[in-house]
Formats: C-alpha cells, structure tokens, sequence
C-alpha cells in the first residue's frame, strides 16, 4: 500500500521536492546557529567578551531564527498543500469510479460519505507528517555528519555507528511485536466492536429488560479490553524504549567523550560545545519518524478501503457510436440475453429472448432480486449485458449514440431522485426545448401548480427550500413531470412500492394511460391493476428462466405464478 | 470539559498522578542530561584534574539512561488510565442511555445518536493521552524550569514567565478563537462537500440518462475545491500559530541569553551558568512545542464533550416508584386516549381511542404510514406517558406501572431485529438468562432453524437471510414468553413468501398469547379476532377480516392497493 500511497506523490514530485529543500535550508541554518551559540558561550566564558562585542553575534543568530521558521513554515505549508492537492485527486478519481458502478451496487449515501470525507481525510497525516519524516530522518543526519566528521572524527563515529541502530532495532521489535498484535488483533477488535454492538442494539437490549445487566457485560469486557491490550502496549511501546535509550544514550556517551578529551586538549571548548548541542538534533528526525509511524499506519489502512473501491470491478463496456434516425420505434428486440453481476457467480438473468412491440403494454412481475430491475438498467444502459443483443428495430443499441438512445425512452423511476437546483431546473433536465408555458401546462397536468404558487420564487424556487416537506407523492409527480416533457416511443415505469396518498395515485395513473397510449410501455409492477391490465406479463423469477404470456394463460397453467399471485396479493385469488 | 472529565477521572486518580509525575522525570531527565553534560563541557575547558569531572560524568550517564525508561513507564501508565477513563465514559453514557433512549430518538435519529456517541467517545480518547496530561506536564515542567532560573536571578524568571504566558497561554488561546472562526467556513465546506456526494450518489442514473454527468460532476467538483480551499486556509493558519510559538521560543532563549550575558559580565552570575542556563531552556521547550496542535486538539474535544453533555442534559421521566402490578393484566382497556406529540400542538396523532383486548385476542392493526399505528403501540409499551385519557391493566392505570414490569409483560419484536455480534447462544439469553441449552435448542427447532449455539454471528447478524433475522427473533420472543406479544411491521423486509411462512409461524407458536400486530401487508388476515384499521389518528374500522371485506372503507381501499 505504501508504493501505492506514494505514487499519487510522483504524478507531481515539484511540490514535494522544494518542501524537502525548505526543510534542508531549515536544518543548515539549524547547524549554523548552534555553531554561532557555541561561539557565543565560548567568547563569553573564555575570552569573558562584554555584551557590546558580541551584539553583532547575536544579531546574527536573530536573522538566521527568524529565516529557519520561515523555511520550515513554507516546507510545512507545502506539504499541507501537496496532501489537499492529492486528497483532491482521489475524490475526483472516486466520482468517476462512482459514474461508471454505481449501477453494480446501488451503495447507500452514508457509506459513500464515509469513503469520499473520513477515508480521504484519514490519509493526510501520510503526506503531511510521514512521508516528509522520513525522507528527513535521513537528510538530516547526513547533513548533520557532513558538519561534525571534519570537525571531529570521533564523535561523528559514535553518530554513524549508533543512528543505524535505532532502525534496526525497531524494526526487530516491530517483526516481534507485529506477530503478537495479530494474535490479539481478533480478540481486540471483538472487545471494541462490542460497545458499538451494545449502542446499535440497545432498544434490542431495553425490550428484553437487560439493560442494566448489560452495564456489567460492559464492564467486564472494559477490563478484559484494559488488560490484553496492556500487554500488546508492553511489548509495542518497546520499540519506542529503544529509541529513546538509544538516542539519549548516544548523547551521554557524545558528552562523556568530548568533555574527557577537552580536558586533554583534544578538542576545543568551541567545538566540543558544538557537538553537545548537534547530538540531540541528530536523533530527533528519527524519534519524530516513530513517533509519527502510527499516523502512517492509520492512513494506510483507510487508503486501501479507497484503492479496492477506485479498482473494484466494472461491467465490461463496447461501444461504437453510430447515430440512429429519429423515428418511432417499431420493435425492441431482445435476443439471448445474459447478465451477471462482476462480483457474482451465477447469472441473474439467463439467456433472454423477447419481442417487445409497438403500442403493446407489459408488465414486469417476480419477487425481489429475481431480475426485474436488473432487466431494465441494461435497458437504460446504466449496466452492459454479459452476452446477448438488444436492438431497436434491427439496430443494436450499443452502437446508437446515448444522446439518440435517450431520447427514445422516457423512464419514471421508482423514487425519482430531485438534484439541488430549482424546481425548473428538475425539469428542464428532460427536454431542454420546452418553454415555461409548456412548464405550466405540464405542471396543471400533473396537478403540482398549487403547491408551487405557495413558493415566493414560484418554479424558479430553489429545492432546498422545499428540503423534507417534499412528500413521495409529489415526488412522483415530478417524475411524471419529466416523463410528459418528452414524447418518446419506449416508456419504462417501475411503480413505486410504498404507500402514495390515494390522490397522487389515481392521478399517476390516469396521466400514464393517457400517456401511454400508442407507446411501447414496460412496467414493472406492484399493483394488481397494472398486472392485470397488460396486454402481456413477464414472470421473473430467482435462478429460473423468465416465463411470458397473458395474466390468464399465467394464472391458469403456471403453479409458481399462482402461488406468487397469492403470495402476494393475498387470499383474493383462492376463490 | 473539564468538569466532564474530572466526573469519568473519579477513581483514576492515583493512577493520574503517577503518570503525571513520570511524564515529568521524562522530559527532566532530558533536561538534566542536556545541562549536567553542558556543566561538564564547560568545566572540561578549564581543564581541572579529572576528578573534578568525575560527578557530572556519573550524572550525565544515569541521566542517558532513565529518560527512555521513564518514558516507557510514563506512556504504559498513560495509557493504562486512559482506557479506564474512556471504559468510565461508555458505562456512564451507556446507563444514561437507558433512562433516556426514547427521548433522545425523539430529538436525533437512531444513527445521529449512534454517530454522536460513538464518535464523540472516540474524540474523547484523545483527551487525556493528548490533552490533559501533555499540559500538565508542560506547566509543572516550566514551573521547576522558572523556579531553576529564579534561582539565578529574578530577570531571569521574569523573561522567562512572560515567554511561557506568550507561548503556553496567549498565543493557544488567540488560536482557539481565530481557529473557531474559520472554522465555521471549513464546517461549511464539509458540510456542503459531503451533501453534494450524497447528491451525487443519488443522482447518478437520472444523470445518465437525462446526459447530464458533466453537470453533475462539475458540481461535486465545485465542492471538492471550496473544501480544499478551506483546509488549505485552516492548515496555513495552524503554520502560522506553529511559527508565532517557534518565534516566541526561541525569543525567550535570546533573551535569556542575553540577561545571563549580561549579568555574568556584572559579575552577578557564574560564568559555568551561562552555558547550563542556555542549554536547559532550549531543552525544556520541548513541552512547549506540541503546545499549538494541543490548542487545535482542544476545539474538536470540546465540540465532542458538548455533545454528549447535551445527550445528558435531555431530561428523562422518572420511574413510578414500585409498584407491584398484579398478576393479571387483562382486560387492557384503553378510554378516549388521546395523543399529542410535544411541540406539535395542533396535530393530534391520536383521537378518542377506545378498544379493549381480551387475554389471547389476536389483533391486527393496520393503516398507512401517519395513520398513528406506531404511537398506538409506544402507549402500550409504557414508552409514552404523557397520554391523555386513560389506559387500564385490569384495574391499574399503566401510567403509574415501572417500566420494567411493562416491559416484562409485553414483548416487542420490530421491524429490524438486533442480533449481537457473539454467539447465538448469547443472543438466545438474552430473551431468557436462565435457559438451559435443551430449552435453546428446542425454540431453535420451533422456528425451523438449523444453527449450532456456538456459532459467532458476524456484526448485524451478517450471515443470516432477512427471513431467518425474524424467525431467530421469533424464537427470542417465544423465549421472553410475555403475556402480549406485539409484531412490528414483520413482513416489511421479507419476500411474500417468507412473509407468508412467518405468519403461519406466529399463528402456530403464540395460540395462547395475546398478539398485536402492525402490518401493511395483507397476509393471512383471518387469523386475527379483531383488525384495527387506523387512519389519522382514529380507528376508523374494526372487526374481522371477512366483515371488513363487506363494508366499503377504509379497510377495502388499502387491501385493494
């Protein structure tokens, strides 16, 4: 996963690299004060220089603070940008993925919040504080040693010798600890699941009286939690034992040496000061880097829910475009149809042929999941059959431009969905051609133009004015809205299956036989009305083959219709 | 906040203390390293004898050593008080959850709630680990570092307390409230960035087929920037508090610096000093350095802490003393009740209701979303108390009934059974704590389930169908074996043919019961004594399947549907 945060890093390395060299003009300024503190200190205890002599010193050091925070504000600054720019990318990488499958699942809003804001937000520490960590935790120590191994071999060798230790050892401890953490990792993540399972089933928990006794079981699993946890942390924070041991260490042994030959005339105060105060900052991009890792690890595991949804799987797509004359559509034939969901076995629907004629009614009918709606997104092209050809009049529709397509459908879903914008905008998305007296009209049909009118900005009102009070009904009303704006030759209905004010529901279907007449029209159908109405019913059902003929023909020979008939609408039939 | 948290520390103290006080041998321990061995450098260029040195070496090695140790110990004990704090914060939400679960589904949805709780307490955990404890030790730190430098001088301790207000407190606190400034806008952004995926997600088939995807994207990618511009401004702004603290750090070592300079010179400070004094202030700033992102830490656990006061401060009813309730409950008989929920005064969401069940009647009630079916059956369950009219067990008015004994004497089963994560085992308990394996596995048998008790259920209760959900709940309920046992829409996820096993299931196993059942979907209908049709807020019908038939109402227009 770690190559793969990276590489959204090396679409545009400039960005990063100059953070880089911000952070490395910071560090050699750094270097550079502490050569002129050292001076200082030694001027003032050796050579006992007064206040005056050495305010130019000072100064110096002053200048040198004021540019080293400037330069590692605009490395920081930087990297923040750098990781916006990127968590920018992926998001707009997901709305595509998105476009394309979101027929495969229809995936719950929430869920996609959850993956589009606080996965993508979960990576940023990767980019600001990791990755720039750990290209520094070796900056700087070589930029640290190209200072001190002139100035004195010796201490530049404990340098040398111990900083590789630390990685070394932590990454000995980390294989250790690692092993023990997955052992425990199940029985872990049981334990923290199980106060998110007591709050999501709590009404579960008050119907059977056992909240109270479920405070205990809380409480248990609390200490069983504090006390196998404790022992992962024993062994997890070792590694940070080990680099602080180390790098504190390193520096009482720096200090011990330097000041024993000091005494010796080995090495001058200057010097010898010099090096004391350059030892912590040589440890400290390493100890930041350990410090850091468990920022690093929390974006990986975020980013790879982000990476199998960007590279799940998708239907595979052909398609020429050639474009198809407007006329009225004759016949939309279906020849051996077979489609199967990327990430299923076995096929929903199973080599299909069917005529569907002009002027004809059909209705779709089968319990959930037996294909129906499946039947009808590959109408809609949302999702691309397996196998088999679906033509109008002769002419495969992969090969008709979608514009051409469309515009020879007209589709009123089950919950039409209305997009932020205002109520003319809802509409105009099905026939930009239409003029606000035609919008009127349209909105009389349909019975909508009263409870518009009680809007200030009348159709031109925002949506968001309307926010919930917007009911199912006229929710419906609305598709049926868009349905009446264009004249097309196929009609796809899927009827809704809630509960509409009676109202809404006589007038959708009145508007709809009216509409209908003439057309090409599928329904899938809830109602035993619109079952019984069509000229012709297509019987799905789950892992069978999809059974036509009239509702009579049906009722009369199939035991399978008979019972879903019952199944479904009750004892009415037995009679 | 702070008063939330001494609430859940009660019995963490010593446990506080400790890791408090390790937290500051740590960071001392690098302090005194840094000093002692600058003392010793210092004392090495006046080239005494080496016995001289011979004490600051000693000192300089034990103090490498303990701060790694001291640090171990310092984060096992931070941690360790962490999760008994946090393990104090579940149970306290949890059992206050238990008084006021109704209110609160009332005020927030069933996932708002569950999203404030859960990840409020996680907010939480930040709390001490992060928060607390971090500037604890950094003022008890600065105040032995203060007391090291008033030692010396009181110029000293002066440059050094106002860098220390300047750093520790002035600039966190201008950044708290510049912060939640912009912070309104970033909330804004987010808020605007995560209704436009949920637009996007929504919309995503109209958009394709009414060609509009450009449109639809270019919308969600408007938000996509205005969220990146606003980060962007949030972050360059946490830069700057970061740079103002850096500056005024290093300008309180400067000066520091300076002051010893000068009063060595006086002859007023030991020369040693000068370079002891410099090395352990810049050593102590590293307490102070995490300073601005404790101060962008801060805002968000006190929006969390907030939150979850306000789910403590929703008042809740009381329980009606103890009252025994006697052993027999029927007739339950309800006299012009009434309902109106609070702050909707004008709308009654039940009139006049007056009905009358019978021990093993079996009821139906049935009407459209609104119609007042699932008031009805929350006035039953005791849930809803403040009812006009009066509700009768027997002779007991239900509103002067504990809860608990409700509870006891009416199972409810809803629309989307809870199953827990454990075993099924567990879950079956849960109805009956005392049943022996035999009795789970016989009721198992009864609803036709084949499950082993030992087998772990997944997370909401993954690896079963919707259909074998209800009937594993059926068999909770026939466990619980309450005296009315009421269903909740119980078909409304399941395919007409596992609803129509379900009905025959209930038919069979709960003869003796009285059972109340809320459906919209006409599925074996003759089974029931008595259906209730519900329409705004009355019953408008009543009586049984075949009579209703007959009559034109209400009941013939939603069976026809």
């Amino acid at each position: 996963m770690h190559e793969k945060l990276v590489n959204w890093l090396i679409k545009s390395p400039n960005l990063f690299i100059l953070s880089i060299l911000f952070f490395e003009m910071g560090t050699i300024l750094l270097i550079y004060q502490i050569q002129l503190i050292s001076q200082l200190i030694n001027n003032v205890i050796f050579i006992n220089q007064s206040l005056g002599h050495l305010s130019k010193l000072i100064l110096l050091i002053i200048v040198l603070i004021i540019f080293r925070g400037l330069f590692n504000f605009s490395g920081e600054v930087l990297t923040k940008k750098i990781a916006q720019k990127i968590k920018s990318l992926i998001r707009k990488k997901l709305a595509d993925k998105l476009l394309q499958t979101n027929s495969i699942n229809k995936t719950h809003s929430g869920n996609m919040v959850t993956i589009f804001f606080d996965r993508v937000e979960a990576i940023e520490d990767y980019y600001t504080l990791f990755l720039p960590q750990v290209v520094l935790s070796i900056l700087i120590p070589v930029s640290v040693l190209f200072f001190v191994l002139p100035l004195d071999l010796l201490s530049g060798f404990v340098f040398i010798f111990t900083a590789p230790l630390i990685p070394f050892f932590m990454f000995l401890i980390g294989k250790f600890s690692e092993k023990i953490n997955k052992k425990q990792w199940q029985s872990l993540s049981n334990l923290s699941t199980f106060f998110l399972d007591s709050i999501r089933g709590f009404k579960t928990l008050l119907v059977f009286n056992q909240h109270e006794k479920h405070l205990e079981r809380i409480k248990r699993a609390n200490d069983d939690y504090l006390q196998r946890s404790m022992s992962v942390l024993k062994i997890t924070f070792l590694s940070a034992l080990v680099l602080e041991l180390l790098s504190t260490l390193s520096i009482a042994v720096v200090a011990v040496e330097i000041g024993l030959r000091l005494l010796y005339f080995k090495i001058t105060f200057e010097q010898a000061f010099f090096i004391l105060l350059i030892a912590p900052e040589f440890y400290l991009p390493l100890r930041n880097l350990g410090l850091r890792f468990h920022a690093a690890m929390n974006g990986v595991e975020a980013y790879k829910e982000i990476h199998s949804f960007i590279f799940s799987k998708e239907f595979h797509k052909n398609q020429k475009s050639v474009n198809y004359s407007t006329k009225f559509v004759q016949s939309l034939n279906v020849e051996n149809l077979t489609i199967r969901y990327p990430d299923q076995e076995s096929p929903i629907i199973n080599d299909f042929s069917f005529c569907f004629e002009k002027g004809k009614h059909y209705a779709l009918v089968g319990s959930n999941g037996a294909g129906k709606s499946t039947f009808f997104r590959v109408l809609l092209r949302f999702i691309h059959p397996l196998m088999g050809k679906i033509s109008l009049d002769g002419i495969n529709i992969n090969e008709i431009t979608p514009q051409d397509y469309y515009s020879q459908i007209s589709w009123l879903p089950q919950n039409p969905v209305i997009f932020n914008g205002s109520i003319v905008d809802n509409l105009l998305i099905s026939n930009p051609e239409h003029d606000l007296v035609n919008l009127e009209k349209i909105l009389k049909i349909v019975e909508l133009n009263d409870f518009i009118d009680t809007f200030p900005n009348k159709y031109h009102s925002e949506i968001q004015e309307f926010g919930k009070t917007i009911s199912s009904g006229q929710r419906q009303r609305i598709g049926l809205a868009r349905l009446l704006m264009r004249n097309s030759s196929i009609l796809l209905c899927d009827e809704p299956t809630s509960f509409l004010d009676p109202i809404s529901e006589q007038l959708i279907s009145k508007v709809l036989e009216d509409y209908s007449k003439e057309k090409m029209m599928l329904t899938i159908a809830h109602r035993i009305h619109t079952i019984r109405g069509a000229d012709s019913l297509l019987f799905f059902q789950k892992d069978k083959p999809i059974i036509s003929g009239t509702f009579d023909e049906l009722i009369s020979n199939n035991i399978e219709f008979q019972l879903f008939i019952k199944y479904y609408f009750g004892e009415k039939f037995n009679d | 906040m702070i008063k939330n948290f001494l609430q859940y520390a009660k019995k963490s103290w010593s446990g506080i203390g400790i890791s408090i006080i390790l937290g500051c041998f740590t960071v001392l321990s690098s302090i005194v390293l840094m000093g002692v061995s600058a003392y010793l450098i210092i004392l090495a260029g006046f080239h005494p004898s080496i016995a001289v040195l011979q004490i600051s070496i000693v000192g300089v090695r034990f103090f490498g050593i303990s701060r790694g140790i001291f640090r171990y110990i310092e984060r096992l004990q931070t941690h360790k008080v962490n999760f008994s704090i946090l393990g104090n914060v579940r149970l306290s939400i949890f059992s206050k959850l238990s008084d006021r679960y109704y209110q609160l589904i009332d005020k927030y949805s069933g996932s708002e709630v569950l999203s404030i709780i859960i990840n409020d307490i996680n907010q939480l955990e930040n709390l001490f680990v992060r928060l607390l404890s971090p500037a604890i030790v950094s003022l008890l730190i600065s105040i032995l570092v203060g007391i090291f430098l008033g030692l010396q001088s009181v110029e000293l301790l002066f440059v050094y307390v106002v860098g220390y207000l300047l750093t520790g407190i002035i600039i966190p606190f201008l950044s708290i409230n510049i912060g939640s400034l912009s912070k309104g806008n970033l909330n804004h952004a987010r808020d605007q960035f995560q209704s436009s995926v949920i637009n996007f997600n929504q919309f995503i088939d109209e958009a394709i087929f009414y060609q509009m995807e450009s449109k639809l994207t270019l919308d969600l990618e408007k938000n996509i920037k205005y969220l990146e511009k606003e980060q962007t401004k949030t972050g360059v702004w946490q830069s700057v508090w970061h740079l103002l603290s850096f500056y005024s750090n290093q300008g309180v070592f400067i000066f520091v610096l300076i002051i010893s300079i000068f009063l060595a010179n006086e002859g007023k400070l030991d020369l040693l000093l000068v370079g002891v004094i410099s090395l352990v202030v810049l050593t102590s700033f590293e307490v102070l350095s995490n300073i601005p992102s404790m101060a962008y830490l801060y805002g968000d656990i006190e929006s969390s802490s907030k939150r979850i006061q306000e789910i403590e401060a929703i008042p809740f009813d009381t329980e009606n003393g103890f009252q025994e309730i006697s052993n027999e409950i029927f007739p339950i008989k309800f006299l012009n009740v009434s309902y109106v929920y609070p702050g909707h005064r004008n709308h009654k969401a039940l009139e006049n209701i007056n009905i009358e069940f019978k021990k093993g009647e079996k009821i139906a009630v049935v009407g459209v979303n609104g119609a007042g079916k699932t008031t009805f059956i929350e006035l039953i369950l005791g849930i809803r108390s403040d009812y006009e009219g009066r509700i009768f067990l027997k002779d007991q008015e239900l509103k002067t009934l504990p809860k608990k004994i409700i509870r006891q004497r009416f199972g409810y089963l809803t629309v989307n059974p809870y199953i827990f994560g454990t075993t099924i085992r567990q879950n079956l308990l849960l109805a009956k704590e005392k049943a022996k394996d035999e009795e789970l596995i016989q009721v198992l048998e009864k609803v036709n389930l084949n499950l082993d008790l030992n087998t772990r259920l997944e997370e909401f209760g993954k690896n079963l169908s919707s259909g074998e959900i209800q009937r594993f709940a059926i068999a909770q309920s026939i466990l619980f074996d309450a005296d009315v046992q009421i269903f909740d829409e119980l078909y409304a996820n399941l395919d007409p043919k596992s609803a129509f096993e379900i009905s025959q299931l209930i038919q069979e196993k709960f003869s003796e019961k009285t059972v109340i059942f809320v459906t919209h979907r006409f599925i074996n209908m003759d089974y029931f004594d008595n259906i209730l049709v519900f329409h705004q807020g009355k019953i408008v019908q009543r009586g049984k399947h075949k009579d209703l038939l007959v009559q034109t109402g209400k009941y013939t227009e939603l069976f026809n549907k």
